[in-house]
Parts: structure tokens; sequence; C-alpha cells
């Protein structure tokens, strides 16, 4: 695993501070932030007294990955004060072997701050789109350790054995040093220990686009203190829609909305239909696509064609992705205040906030307060729930409760029910996040950090028109990573050739997916290469064989997906179709016994031994009985390439002294013998050995081999097998600018250069508008 | 002339649903459907005659029947639910109701 340096910036998300947040150590102003000041709107005592209670929150977002071991829990006391002796020991943080193809685990705590549910819920992210999802009721044991039930469990639940978590809590002052350690447990079952680090302390992230037609206008933030009628003890303080959802557990921020917009996409009317305001999202809303996102558009606007009595609709259960967007309609019942009212235009400006962050609520998939039980043709709840009709919630009509709205807004504390953020914090993000879910199913109560707007693309593909690889035949892939954005960007220069950078998911139909997992993790010199926009990098991509064995060796259909690491987001690779056909007889029946070995795999892996003589053996023996498969050229490639190497081994003779026994071995490269077999494996099959060596590596043995033959004279056969090779991929449609550097490789047959060192070097980046 | 507007609100799942009016059947809906993002299926208008008038509202798929008696001097507005039970539920308001 190449070893990483440098420290990672923490990500601390400032809060909204009643203080000034320089008159404080910028770590302890954040905590406070994140624990203090948001539990009371009401303006922080400063300078506040010393001694001060210092209470860190520990509920958030977690995350821990098997890419980023999360160090040992520090040395400090957990929340129940019981002091402890160190860092855990590092028995209890290993845990057996997880077989499944885990790319990263999240872990969402609720037991402090804002409303908390008591409540702790995770996902286990798999390749390929496979998660698991559970959620675990908590109390609070005398030792400060959280624990409690797993009742919810969703997804891939065939490995998770577990029905109960306990979770130690490790507070910092400093966020990128909180840790929590989670042990899932069940009856008759092992312990799975995992440690999480802190992410932040929301628990979604979800951004909010305001958009308002020409001739009205939007309204965000009311004051809260603005109307008589409101619980005694209420917060005065300006209130914003995002606040709302902040308290609620989300970190929102705003994509900005465009400029008003015109009134005639309502049509002759001036009345907006729920079409017209489906195209206008699709036309003015930045981040529309159609697809899951956590991203929702609102709309400010006079009045729907219903008329006077819709306040608002979360408009958007049409099309292929529900609940993007939602409307807000100013000149609707809710711009009426009662007669007599002590504040009318406060009691509007309240009816409009109160409007946009109900319908904001349905875009988060909530359904009403009084219709969580419902007919089954309706849709599905998420786990059973209960009717709340006087629940003082956003999520119900004000005038529908016992003593109607002023008995509503007496009591209405602007926010959510106990249900309905335990469904947002806690409910599979696919139930809750907008365009994903259609709309009522799975309401009420999917792995990879994508970026939404990404800038590079990875593709892995083969250099063959079908995907249809022969029985026994190894497999190689080509990765292409392509600059999709408008700007240079930066990659490092062996990112493709870095294992442990890539996660290789291989997938037959059937089966879970597994990992594909090299022989060798190779540790690169770095160095950067500048990508400009519309162009690539390519390296080759051996999947035959692995320390898991032959992943593809049976016949049948594949799916081979791959995700590339960087430090902030993830790029996947759509999934690629491949299939293995079935032998076309006992000879080759019976030869895959001997060739699906790992001593077969290994040299096929690094280009060849001369230690590993049995499967060398086998190797003949497949390239001796069927010259005609594409087998054989592998076979052939993978004995020829030491013959032109020196090299030295090691032998140990137990019968000689002591002194004696070990002994340094060194052979002389037999080029002229190797150029000549290598010759013999490509001699009229240039064709199928550019397709099944993969265009890289049959470049790349090409140009090797050159070299061999040019440095001990033979430029002639030199610059044959590189004309063979240049000649052999031009046919198949390898671009000119590829081929140059190709040709830059090559020796100059016309004058000797210097040895090279015979090691497969990675392929240098190739850049192709492809 | 008043308008008795007739709002089918919470719990219609596609059935079919007709409103007598002085055992005359003045709206034959074949399928009526309530949009749970605003608890509301569909508004009828009607326009009653002067006095007391009877309105049956029949739910043939539920074997449901309910019977109601008003006499608008004004407009009105009725509110019709079925509830999870089975039963039709009413209300009856001077003001709009309001749909977000």
């Amino acid at each position: 695993m190449t070893a990483r340096t440098g420290r990672r910036e923490a990500k601390i998300r400032p809060r909204e501070l009643t203080m000034d947040p320089d008159s404080l150590p910028e770590a302890l102003s954040n905590e406070l932030a994140l624990r203090g000041a948001e539990s009371a709107a009401v303006p922080f005592p400063f300078p506040f007294p010393f001694p001060f209670p210092l209470l860190f929150g520990v509920s958030g977002l977690y995350e821990s990955s098997p890419l980023r071991p999360v160090s040992p829990t520090p040395p400090v006391s957990p929340i129940s004060g019981v002091a402890e002796n160190g860092s855990e020991p590092a028995a209890e943080l290993a845990t057996p072997r997880d077989s499944r193809l885990i790319l990263r685990e999240a872990l969402r705590l609720d037991v402090d701050g804002r409303y908390p549910q008591m409540a702790a819920s995770g996902t286990i992210y798999q390749f390929l789109t496979e998660r698991t999802h559970w959620v675990a009721r908590l109390t609070q044991a005398a030792d400060g350790d959280y624990s409690g039930p797993i009742w919810f469990l969703d997804g891939d639940v065939s490995t998770f054995p577990f029905d109960t978590v306990t979770i130690r809590a490790f507070p910092s002052p400093f966020p990128h040093q909180k840790r929590a350690k989670v042990t899932f447990s069940g009856s008759g079952t092992a312990k799975r220990v995992r440690v999480y680090r802190f992410v932040s302390r929301d628990f979604h992230p979800c951004e909010f686009e305001y958009d308002t037609v020409e001739d009205t206008e939007a309204l965000t933030s009311i004051g809260t203190g603005d109307h008589p009628n409101r619980p005694p003890g209420l917060p005065v303080e300006d209130l914003s829609i995002e606040t709302v959802y902040r308290r609620a557990g989300f970190t929102v921020t705003r994509t900005s909305g465009g400029p008003a917009i015109p009134v005639s996409g309502t049509g002759a009317n001036g009345l907006w239909s729920d079409s017209e305001m489906h195209d206008a999202m699709q036309v003015y809303w930045s981040k529309f696509a159609n697809k899951g996102q956590w991203s929702l558009w609102t709309l400010f606007a006079r009045q729907h064609d219903s008329g006077f009595s819709l306040g608002g609709v979360m408009f958007d259960d049409i099309g292929p992705n529900h609940r993007q967007g939602t409307a807000v309609f100013n000149e609707s019942f809710i711009a009426q205040a009662p007669a007599g009212d002590p504040n009318p235009d406060a009691w509007i400006a309240r009816m409009r906030f109160w409007t946009a962050v109900h319908e904001i609520g349905h875009t988060f998939n909530l359904a009403h307060s009084w219709q969580k039980v419902h007919p089954p043709s309706w849709g599905t709840s998420w786990t059973p729930l209960t009717n709340e009709p006087e629940a003082r919630s956003f999520m119900n009509y004000p005038y529908n409760v016992s003593g109607g709205e002023s008995a509503f807004f007496a009591s209405f504390e602007y926010r959510f029910s106990d249900q309905e953020l335990l469904f947002m914090r806690h409910a599979p993000e696919r139930f809750v996040q907008q365009g994903n879910a259609a709309w009522f199913d799975q309401h009420g109560f999917e792995q990879t950090r994508r970026s939404s707007s990404p800038r590079l693309s990875l593709e892995v593909r083969t250099n063959r028109a079908k995907a249809n690889y022969e029985f026994m035949e190894p497999v190689v892939l080509e990765l292409k990573l392509k600059n999709i954005s408008n700007d240079l960007q930066i990659v490092d220069d062996h990112l493709l050739a870095t294992s442990d950078r890539l996660t290789v998911a291989i997938k037959r139909e059937g089966r879970p997916a597994r990992q594909f997992s090299p022989y060798a993790q190779y540790c690169w010199h770095s160095g950067t290469t500048v990508l400009p926009p519309d162009e690539a990098v390519y390296e080759s991509l051996f999947v035959g064989a692995g320390m898991n064995g032959w992943d593809l060796a049976e016949p049948g259909r594949y799916v081979v997906q791959v995700a590339l690491h960087l430090d902030a987001e993830d790029v996947i690779s759509p999934p690629l179709m491949i299939r293995i056909e079935p032998p076309r007889g006992f000879d080759e029946e019976l030869l895959a016994q001997d060739l699906f070995t790992d001593d077969v795999g290994r040299v096929l892996a690094f280009d060849g031994s001369r230690a590993l003589t049995s499967a060398n053996d086998t190797l003949r023996e497949v390239g001796e009985r069927l010259p005609a498969r594409r087998v054989a050229i592998h076979a052939k490639v993978a004995l020829v390439c030491p013959l032109a190497k020196a090299h030295k081994q090691l032998h140990v003779d137990p019968a000689k002294p002591e002194e004696e026994r070990l002994k340094f071995k060194a052979e002389q490269p037999k080029v002229e013998e190797a150029a000549k077999e290598f010759r013999s494996a490509v001699a009229g099959k240039q064709q199928e050995s550019a397709e099944s060596l993969g265009h890289i590596d049959y470049a790349d043995y090409a140009i090797r081999f050159s070299w061999y033959l040019a440095q001990e004279g033979e430029r002639g056969e030199a610059s044959e097998i590189a004309t063979s090779m240049l000649t052999t991929l031009a046919s198949r449609d390898v671009p000119p600018d590829i081929l140059a550097q190709l040709q830059a490789r090559l020796p100059d047959t016309q004058e000797a250069q210097p040895k090279g060192n015979g090691k497969k070097r990675p392929s240098q980046p190739s850049r192709a508008k492809k | 002339m008043s308008v008795l507007h007739v709002h089918l609100q919470d719990g219609f799942s596609g059935e079919p649903v007709t409103i007598r009016l002085n055992g005359r059947t003045v709206v034959q809906k074949p399928s009526v459907k309530t949009r749970p993002q605003l608890g509301l299926a569909e508004i009828i208008d009607l326009s009653p005659p002067h006095g007391r008038v009877t309105l049956e509202i029949q739910v043939p798929a539920q074997v449901l029947s309910e019977t109601i008696t008003l006499e608008p001097s004004r407009d009105l507005y009725l509110g019709l639910s079925l509830r999870a039970d089975g039963t039709l539920t009413h209300q009856v308001s001077e003001s709009p109701f309001g749909y977000v």
C-alpha cells in the first residue's frame, strides 16, 4: 500500500454563530457553534464565564473506508468520563477479513444536538451498487456507551447477521479527531467492529435553489417574533428556510437562482399548471438532472391554475424523477389573514414561509402528518408509521388541528416531528433524496462519492468489437481516464497503475460481486501530468488472475466495473459486460485444471518466471496442444520474456556447508532465441495478438523485444518487429498521435542505443482525442 | 345563486364516485384519486336549488353511501374524505379549503 503522507485538512463547517467567531480560538468556536450556539437562538453570553462546561457533541456523520484506515482511537476519555489506558488495543480494532467488496461505510449518530432521535444508522457501500442499510434505536448506558437493537434493515442483508449495535463515541474539541467505535453483535455470530472518523455535524447535504416569477416575490425567511400568536418560550430570531433544514440535520447550501422568470411561461391565463412549472424547472433550475441528487428547486409564483385554494404544491410527481420541484403561490388563501388578526402582514409572511418549508418537506418524501397511514395503493411507508393529526409539524395543516390555526401556531416551534426527523436523517438515502424513490414510495420513514460536477470520466473497455473471450484466454482490459471538463486537469503520472487507487469489481451473473486483488501493489516515484480538456490517459488492466484466483475462469456472463479513488471523489466507470465462452473440447477442459492455478496466474501477471517451472511446463503444454487458441499467445509470451533478460536465481543446497549453502546463479539473456520465440508467438496472428494481449501490452512487448534486438545489433529484426506492431495497430484504428508516441519509444535501428533494464515499464501516458 | 363546492379530498385510490343531488345523479366520476401531496382529488362545483338539499355520495366499489343535508344560502364548501376504516367523513365550511 503506497504510504500516504500529509495531514488531511479538517473540514469544519461554521454554523450560524450568534457570537463573534474571531474572539475565540478557531477550534473552540467551531465546536461551540456545533453544539452550544445552535441549541438556542438567543445571543450567546459573551464574554462567557471560565471555566466553562465544555461539552462536545458526538452526533453527526462518520465514515470508514478500507482504503483510508482510521488510526486507533485517540487516548482521550470517552464521554462517560472513565479514563482509558491509552489507545484501544490493536486486537480490538482488528476484525475478521470481510469478504464483501466494501468501498466505504457511513455512520449517522444521533444522540445529542438539535432534536436528537436517540438513533444510529449506517450504510455499507459495496460494489457493484449493492449496499446494506441499518437503523438502530439507542439508549445510553451508565458507562456512556450507546447501544440498542437494529430495527430496520434494507439492501443486501445476507451478509449482515447482526441485531445489536454498541457505540462508543470519542469526542474531541477538534472535529477531525472525533471517532466512533461501533460493535455489531448478534446471537451466534462473531462480533464486527468498525472505527469511524467524524465527517460532519450534519447527516446529509442538500442544495436549495429558489426562482421567482417576475410578477411576484420570494419569501425565504421570517422573524419568529413578528406575530404575537406563538409559544411563550419560542426564541425570537430571523429564521430562514435553510436554517429549518439545517436543524433537521442537513448541510444546506444555496445554489444561485437566475433572473426573474417571465410570466409568459404560464401561457395565456397567467396562472401556472403543473406541466408548465415542470417545464420551467427544467429550463431555469441550474441543477436540473434526471437523476437522484440532494438538490431541489422552489418556484415562487402568483397563483396556480386550480385557483385560490392552492397555496403551494410539490408538483413534481411526473417524469422519471420525482420530488425535485415545488412551488409557493403568493396570491392564494395563504395571503388571506383572518379577520381581526392582530398582525395580518406577519400572519401572511408566516403562512408563506410555512408553505415553502412544507412543500420542500414533500421533496424529502414526507407525507402530511395525518397521512402516514393510507391505502396501500397510494404507496408504501418505509416502516409502519402512525398518523399524527395534532402534530405541531411543518407537515401538518395548521387549520386541521383541534382549535384551528390559532391553536396550531400557539404551540408550533418551527420544526418537524420526531417521526419525520427519524426518516429524513436515517432512512435509506434513496427514500429521502430528491429525484430518487418515486413520490410516496418508501416515504416518511445508493455508494461511492461521486461528484455532481465530475472533471474526469473513467472507461473500462476491451480492444475488440464484442467483449467475448475464449475459454482460458486471460482477460486484459484497457482503462481510459478522460478530462471531461473545460479546464486543465493535473493527474498523477501513474494514477491508473496504482492499485490502491483502484477498486476493480467483477461480478458473475447470479453471483455476488468480488473485488479483483492483483498480485502486487506498485509504488511509484510521484510525478504529474497535465491533461488538457478532452484528452485521456490509458493503462492496461490485467484481470485474468490475482490473489483471489482466476475470477473470470468459468464460462458465463460477467460485469466488470472500476472505481478510481481520488482525494475528494470517486470516478466510476460504466459497467462493462463481458462473456467467457465455453470450452471447445475435452482437451481444453483438461488443460484448464492445470492452467487455472496460482502459479500460472503469477507467471502470466509478471510476464514470466524462471523459477515456477511447473507453471512454465503447463504454459508450454498449452502452447503446444492449443496453438490456435488465444491462450497460447499469452503462454508463449510469458515463456519468452524471461529469456530476453539477464537474471539471477538464488539456489539453496542443504547438502552443502552453511557458508556455501546459498548461491546465486546468473544467466545471460538469450535475446535471439527469445525474439525468435516472440515472433513465432505472434507471427500470422498480429491482429489476434493485439486484440488478446490488449493494444497497450502488445505494443509494450513489441517495443521491448525491438530494444533487446537492437542492443544485440540485430537492427533489421528489431525494425521488423516494430513495423509489424505499428502496422497492426494502425489497421486497428489506433490514432496517429498514439502511433507517433509509440514510434518515439522504439529504438533507432540506424544506431545502437544504451541498454535498458528490460523490466516492464508502465505505459507512458498516451494522449488522444478519442 | 349559491355555489356548493364539493371537494373530494383524502383517501380516494381510483374508485368511481357518484354524487346525487335531491335524488338526481349530477356527477359520475369513473376514477377518483387523491393526490397525496395535497390531500385533494377533485373539486366539483354544483349549483343547488334554493332551500334544503340532500346530497348523496356513493362509492360503489366500497359499498359506501353517505347522505348529507344542507341548506346553502351562500357559497358553501363541502370536503369529503374516505377514511382508512372505510367510512366517509365530511366537513362543511363557509371559507374555501386550502391545500398545500
